[in-house]
């Protein structure tokens, strides 16, 4: 039997669309190395203990 | 804030401080220590940084922890965290990437993209960090990809603990205000012996939803909203230890305070039990 009812709620918003904020980020430092930046945080958060 | 990382100015002060002081991954320093050096570097009174850096080590708060913390920084309940004179702090691994970021030796980092500020009381909700990686990624090998793909590769905010996540995601992904629900998991077995309140959303005191819930049990009014529990059943609020009892002829069941495997959630329970229902023994408390 499932029951619902422990909830909240929480108002969200982006400064603009989600897409436009991923090419934007990735426009505004074209000229550096983003592949092992990436690269470097993905070690960091694969190292993090599993929170899900 | 960093611009090359998207982290607060206090949070940058923060690792920088700690990376001075030579803390690393499981090389704790003094927070103190940590709180004078911010003090001396931007005049931020350790009582106000404290928070902050208390913040960046929770792993309730944000997806992408910055700081690990080592002694009592306090729950997602109504116990708070030790005096800074009593704790420390040290760097994780994403915080050494972000710093590295910061000081140019590493291109930029999306942390604040991934983190939000939502847990700052700002508006800017958590993502998968995964996610978020792979979405820029994606827009690194193909610039012109479909922003609808690029919204489904970063999926919905992401809120830790488990809790489910419901509202205008489209909205939200195009850029407009919404609010989201944020819904802990309830489950009752099936023969009503136990009800398990887990995967609390983050920015829920458990310790005030037992208190409140306990409220609606002692009055009746949770049992009769149900119509699987109505006029079958009494609720007793168990919980922590710190849970009033309400209903004397009740008693809870310790076998149904399972630790969740989630690591930092703290379950509520109630146990529910039939009027007629035997004395069982006293109430224990969940980790």
């Amino acid at each position: 039997m499932n029951v619902y009812g422990v909830y909240t709620t929480v108002r969200v918003d982006l400064p603009r669309p989600l897409p436009a904020m991923l090419r934007n980020w990735v426009k505004a430092h074209a000229d550096e190395d983003l592949v092992t930046s990436l690269a470097a945080l993905e070690d960091a958060v694969r190292g993090q203990p599993d929170r899900s | 804030m960093g611009d090359r990382s998207g982290v607060g100015l206090v949070e940058c002060t923060i690792l920088e401080a700690l990376d001075s002081l030579g803390a690393q991954p499981r090389r704790h320093r003094s927070s103190a220590k940590v709180l004078e050096r911010v003090e001396e570097r931007i005049g931020l009174a350790p009582g106000y940084a404290y928070e902050v850096l208390l913040d960046l080590a929770r792993p309730w708060k944000m997806p992408l922890l910055l700081v690990d913390g080592q002694g009592n920084f306090g729950t997602r309940g109504n116990d708070p965290a030790a005096n800074y004179r009593y704790t420390e702090a040290g760097l994780t691994r994403a915080g050494q990437v972000v710093l590295a970021a910061e000081r140019g030796e590493l291109a930029p980092v999306p942390v604040g993209l991934i983190n939000g500020n939502v847990y700052r009381e700002g508006l800017r909700p958590p993502f998968r960090p995964l996610a978020i990686i792979e979405a820029l990624r994606e827009v690194i090998q193909r610039p012109r990809a479909a922003g609808n793909d690029l919204i489904s590769i970063v999926g919905p905010p992401c809120f830790l603990n488990g809790c489910t996540v419901t509202g205008d995601f489209a909205a939200l992904a195009a850029g407009r205000p919404t609010v989201l629900r944020l819904e802990a998991r309830v489950r009752v077995s099936d023969d009503h012996g136990s009800v398990l309140i887990e995967n609390i959303p983050p920015n829920a005191n458990p310790d005030e939803v037992a208190t409140a819930l306990a409220e609606r049990a002692r009055r009746r009014v949770w049992a009769g909203d149900h119509p699987g529990l109505h006029g079958r059943t009494h609720l007793r609020a168990c919980g922590r230890g710190t849970i009033p009892v309400f209903t004397g002829a009740l008693t809870c069941r310790s076998g149904i305070f399972a630790t969740s495997p989630r690591r930092h959630e703290t379950p509520i329970c109630w146990s529910v039990f039939p009027r007629a229902g035997p004395p069982r023994s006293s109430c224990a408390s969940s980790s």
